[in-house]
C-alpha cells in the first residue's frame, strides 16, 4: 500500500518534471507574450487555463513556471544537504569544541521561524530567485545536520569504525568512506521530504515579491499576481496553486515511501 | 501527521490566496452600520471610511504623506481650501488679495477657536507658518512655504505674507493640507499624537495599525457636523475594501479597481464616481547617466509604448491619455500639445539610426502597488519589441524614494499629484535645475526652462504665466526628461446611505462637514 502511494508520487513528480523540461514544446504560446485584448479570459479551447491580466496564456506560464519552481525545489536541497551533512558529519565525528560550536550555531538557526529567517536573508541579499533559493538552503541546514549528527554519534562507536581507525585510516577517509556511506539512506529520505518544503518556501518568497522577478514567473509569483483579480478570475490562482500542491504532494508521498523502504524500524509498523 | 503537513500547507496557501486579507477584517463592528430596513429609529451618525495605509503622524507639519493628510485634514484646516470645481475657496481666511508684487494679505475668519479653546487669530497664523517653515520642525513639506520671508500681523484678524520674490501661486500653496493651522498652545505638546486644529472633527481614539476614530467638534465654526463619529480604518487592499463596502461594514473608499467600477454602479445600494483629478502617472528618464542620457533612446521608448492601450484596456477607462505633463484641471496645463504617437517601427528605426546596439539593458524602478506593477509589466513587454531588456525592481515606497535619488538610476515609474492645482508646483519640482536632490529625478537642466519657471512664478499676470507654461511644456516634450503616460482618474465608491460628502479631487480633501447617514 505504502509503496503504491510512493510509486504514484514518483510518477506524478516525473510527469511534472517532464512537463517543465518540455515546456517549450508543450506550451501553446510564448509565456511572456502579452495580448491585452484577450486579458482575463476564463479557460477555453484556445487558452485551456485562461489568460492573466496582460492576456498571457496561463497554461504556457504554468508549464514554464514549473521549470523555475522545480529547480527551486531541488537546488536548495542540494546546497542545504551538502552544507548540513558536512556540519553534521564533522560535528558528530570530531565532537568536543567543534561539536559545541556547530550545534549552538544550529540552535540559532532553529530559534527563528524558518520563513522569518528566509525573509531576513532575502531582505539582506536583495530579491531574486537565486537569493531566495540560497535563503531556503540556509533554512534547511539544521534539518540535515541534526539527522546526520545523530546517525554519526551511533555509528562512530561501531566496531568497523574502530577497526578502520585502528588500520590507520585518516579522519577524512573515515568520515567520507565509512560514515557517509552508512547514513545515506536517512539523508536521502530527509532530502526528498525537503523538496516539497523548498518548493513551497520559494513559492512563498515569490508570492511576497522576493523571489522570481517579472516577467519570469514561478508558481508562487503567478499566485501573487493573480490575487488582485481573484474574485472574478479563479483560474489565476487555481492552476498554479494546483501545480504547487501536486508537486509537494508527490515528493512527500515519495519521501514517505522511501523512508518506509529504507528504515527498518518504520517498516515494522 | 508530518507527512500531511506539506500538502496541507500547499492547500492552505491556495485558500489564503482566495481570501486575500479579507478574512481578518470581516466582522469588526457587527450590527452597527449594517444596512437595516427603514425604521423610525434615527440612524447612528457614524461613517466608516477605508484608508489604504496608516498615518505616520497626526502633526500636519511633520509629514508629506497622503495617509496622514487624510486624517489631519479632518482635524485641521488651512487658510484656503480647494472646491470641487478647482477654485480656491475661503476656509480660515475669508478674503485674500495681493497688496503688491511680494505681499499677500489675508483677512481671517472671526470667532474661530481651536479644539483646545485657544483662539484662532493672526498670531496663530504666524505661529503655524513659521513652525512649518522652521528647519527644526523637519517638515518634508516645508518647501510649500519657504518663499514666505515674513508673516506680518497687521491686526488680530489680518495677516500679510511677504515673499522674498514675487510668487503668484502663494494662495494655492496655502490651500495645501500641509499648510494647516495648528493650535500654538497644542503645539507645546505632541501634535502627532494629540492633534489640535480648528476642523470639524477631533481625535477620539487611535488604534495603531487599525483605525483612527474622530468625533464631531461641537464648537466648529461652521456648525457641528451631523456625523457624530468618523472612523478611518486601515484596509490595504482595494479588493478587500470593496468586499467590506458590499458587506456594509465601510461607507466609502477611494481607488476603485478599474474592472470593478461598473459592478459598483449597478448595485442599487452603492455608487461610484470618477473624474479627472490632479494626478499624473509618468516615467522618469535619467537624462544624465546611462543609455537614457541619449535623447534618441528616450524618444524611442516613448514611441514604443501603447499608452492608449494602457488607458483603454489595462486601466479599463479609469484614466485619460496624457497629452501634457499635468491634467487640464491644473492651471497652466497645455491644451494644445498632442502625445507622442505610438509607432513601434519608427521607434526601432530611431534606435538603429542613433547607433544604439540592441538588446539594450535597462532597469526600471517602482514601488509596491497594484497599478505600478501592472504598468511596469506592460512597459517591459512593449520595450522588448524594440530590443530593450527591462529589469523591473519593485520596492516599498520609502526605499524607492531613496533609490530614485541615486545618480545611476535608469527609469522610474511613479505618480504625482499636483495638489496646489497650479503648474508651478509640478514643473518647478520636476524641471528646475536646482531640484536634483529633490523631485527633479530626471536630473534635467535647461537654462531656458529655469528662466521661464522663474518668470512664471514671478508674475501675477495670468496670461503671461500661461504662455510661459505652454512654452515649458513644448520644450520638455522635445527634451523628454519625463514621459507622461496618463492621468489616472480620481474615484471613490460609497454606500448610498452616506450623503452630503464633498470630494474635491482627492481623498485627502474629503469634506464631511455636511455629510450624514440617511
Amino acid at each position: 500500500m505504502r509503496n503504491r502511494m510512493a510509486v504514484i508520487g514518483l510518477i506524478v513528480f516525473i510527469l511534472l518534471i517532464l512537463t517543465a523540461v518540455f515546456a517549450p514544446q508543450l506550451a501553446p504560446f510564448d509565456p511572456d507574450k502579452q495580448d491585452w485584448r484577450a486579458r482575463l479570459q476564463g479557460p477555453s479551447a484556445a487558452h485551456l487555463f485562461g489568460t492573466d491580466e496582460f492576456g498571457r496564456d496561463m497554461l504556457s506560464r504554468t508549464l514554464f513556471g514549473g521549470q523555475i519552481s522545480l529547480v527551486a525545489g531541488v537546488v536548495p536541497v542540494i546546497i542545504g544537504a551538502t552544507l548540513g551533512t558536512l556540519m553534521g558529519l564533522t560535528a558528530g565525528y570530531l565532537g568536543g569544541r567543534w561539536d559545541q560550536l556547530m550545534m549552538r550555531f544550529l540552535d540559532v538557526l532553529l530559534a527563528l521561524p524558518s520563513i522569518f529567517l528566509a525573509l531576513a536573508i532575502v531582505g539582506t541579499l536583495g530579491p531574486g530567485l537565486f537569493n531566495a533559493m540560497l535563503a531556503v538552503a540556509v533554512v534547511s541546514i539544521p534539518g540535515y545536520a541534526r539527522v546526520v549528527r545523530g546517525q554519526v554519534l551511533t555509528l562512530r562507536e561501531r566496531d568497523y569504525i574502530t577497526a578502520a581507525v585502528a588500520a590507520g585510516a585518516g579522519h577524512a577517509r573515515v568520515i567520507f568512506r565509512h560514515l557517509l556511506r552508512n547514513i545515506l539512506s536517512p539523508l536521502l529520505v530527509q532530502a526528498t521530504l525537503s523538496v516539497g518544503f523548498s518548493i513551497l518556501t520559494t513559492a512563498s518568497l515569490s508570492f511576497l515579491g522576493l523571489g522570481t522577478q517579472p516577467p519570469t514567473s514561478d508558481w508562487g509569483e503567478m499566485l501573487a499576481s493573480g490575487r488582485q483579480y481573484l474574485p472574478d478570475a479563479w483560474w489565476l490562482a487555481v492552476f498554479p496553486g494546483l501545480f504547487v500542491m501536486l508537486a509537494v504532494l508527490s515528493v512527500n508521498l515519495l519521501g514517505d515511501g522511501l523512508r518506509d523502504f529504507l528504515d527498518p524500524r518504520s517498516r515494522n509498523d | 501527521m508530518r507527512k500531511l503537513l506539506a500538502p496541507l500547507l500547499a492547500i492552505s496557501m491556495l485558500v489564503l490566496t482566495a481570501c486575500g486579507s479579507g478574512s481578518s477584517t470581516q466582522t469588526t463592528t457587527p450590527g452597527t452600520t449594517t444596512g437595516t430596513p427603514a425604521t423610525a429609529a434615527p440612524k447612528e451618525q457614524k461613517a466608516v471610511i477605508a484608508v489604504g495605509g496608516e498615518a505616520q503622524t497626526l502633526d500636519p507639519h511633520k509629514t508629506f504623506s497622503g495617509n496622514s493628510f487624510v486624517v489631519t485634514n479632518q482635524i485641521y484646516e488651512s487658510l484656503l481650501a480647494r472646491g470641487t470645481d478647482g477654485s480656491l475657496q475661503p476656509r480660515l481666511a475669508t478674503e485674500w488679495k495681493a497688496v503688491n508684487e511680494t505681499t499677500w494679505e489675508f483677512k481671517l475668519r472671526q470667532g474661530v477657536k481651536f479644539q483646545d479653546g485657544t483662539p484662532f487669530n493672526a498670531e496663530a497664523v504666524k505661529f503655524s507658518v513659521e513652525r512649518l517653515k522652521n528647519p527644526d520642525t523637519k517638515g518634508p513639506g516645508a518647501y510649500i512655504v519657504t518663499m514666505i520671508k515674513e508673516v506680518k500681523v497687521v491686526d488680530a484678524n489680518t495677516v500679510q505674507m511677504i515673499t522674498d520674490k514675487p510668487f503668484a501661486p502663494l494662495p494655492a500653496h496655502l490651500a495645501h493640507p500641509v499648510a494647516a493651522m495648528v493650535s500654538p498652545e497644542g503645539a507645546k505638546g505632541d501634535l502627532g499624537k494629540n492633534p489640535i486644529g480648528t476642523g470639524p472633527f477631533k481625535l477620539s481614539n487611535w488604534k495603531a495599525g487599525e483605525s483612527v476614530t474622530l468625533v464631531a467638534n461641537p464648537d466648529y465654526w461652521g456648525g457641528k457636523p451631523k456625523l457624530e463619529t468618523v472612523v478611518l480604518r486601515v484596509i490595504p487592499e482595494a479588493g478587500t475594501q470593496l468586499v467590506e463596502l458590499k458587506a456594509g461594514t465601510i461607507d466609502l473608499f477611494s481607488g476603485v479597481q478599474p474592472e470593478k467600477f461598473d459592478e459598483i454602479e449597478k448595485d442599487p445600494q452603492l455608487s461610484a464616481t470618477k473624474f479627472l483629478g490632479w494626478g499624473s502617472f509618468y516615467l522618469t528618464y535619467n537624462t544624465k547617466e546611462g543609455p537614457t542620457a541619449n535623447p534618441a533612446v528616450r524618444k524611442a521608448i516613448a514611441m514604443a509604448l501603447d499608452r492608449k492601450g494602457m488607458v483603454d484596456i489595462l486601466r479599463a477607462g479609469m484614466a485619460e491619455l496624457a497629452n501634457a505633463p499635468v491634467p487640464k484641471t491644473v492651471f497652466g496645463a497645455s491644451a494644445s500639445l498632442t502625445p507622442i504617437a505610438y509607432d513601434v517601427n519608427a521607434a526601432k528605426a530611431l534606435l538603429k539610426q542613433a547607433g544604439v546596439t540592441t538588446p539594450l539593458k535597462l532597469k526600471l524602478q517602482t514601488y509596491e502597488n497594484a497599478e505600478t506593477k501592472q504598468i511596469a509589466g506592460a512597459i517591459q513587454a512593449q520595450l522588448k519589441e524594440i530590443g530593450i531588456d527591462l529589469e523591473i525592481a519593485v520596492t516599498d515606497s520609502a526605499a524607492f524614494t531613496k533609490d530614485s535619488l541615486k545618480a545611476d538610476h535608469g527609469l522610474l515609474l511613479s505618480s504625482w499629484g499636483t495638489v496646489t492645482m497650479d503648474a508651478d508646483y509640478a514643473f518647478w519640482a520636476w524641471y528646475q535645475s536646482g531640484q536634483h536632490q529633490a523631485d527633479n529625478k530626471a536630473f534635467y537642466a535647461n537654462p531656458e526652462v529655469d528662466k521661464l519657471l522663474a518668470d512664471a512664478r514671478g508674475t501675477a499676470d495670468e496670461k503671461a504665466r500661461l504662455a510661459a507654461y505652454q512654452k515649458i511644456q513644448e520644450i520638455v516634450q522635445n527634451d523628454l526628461p519625463y514621459l507622461p503616460l496618463y492621468f489616472g482618474l480620481s474615484n471613490y465608491a460609497k454606500n448610498d446611505r452616506l450623503v452630503g460628502e464633498v470630494y474635491p479631487f482627492a481623498m485627502i480633501n474629503l469634506d464631511l462637514r455636511k455629510a450624514e447617514i440617511k
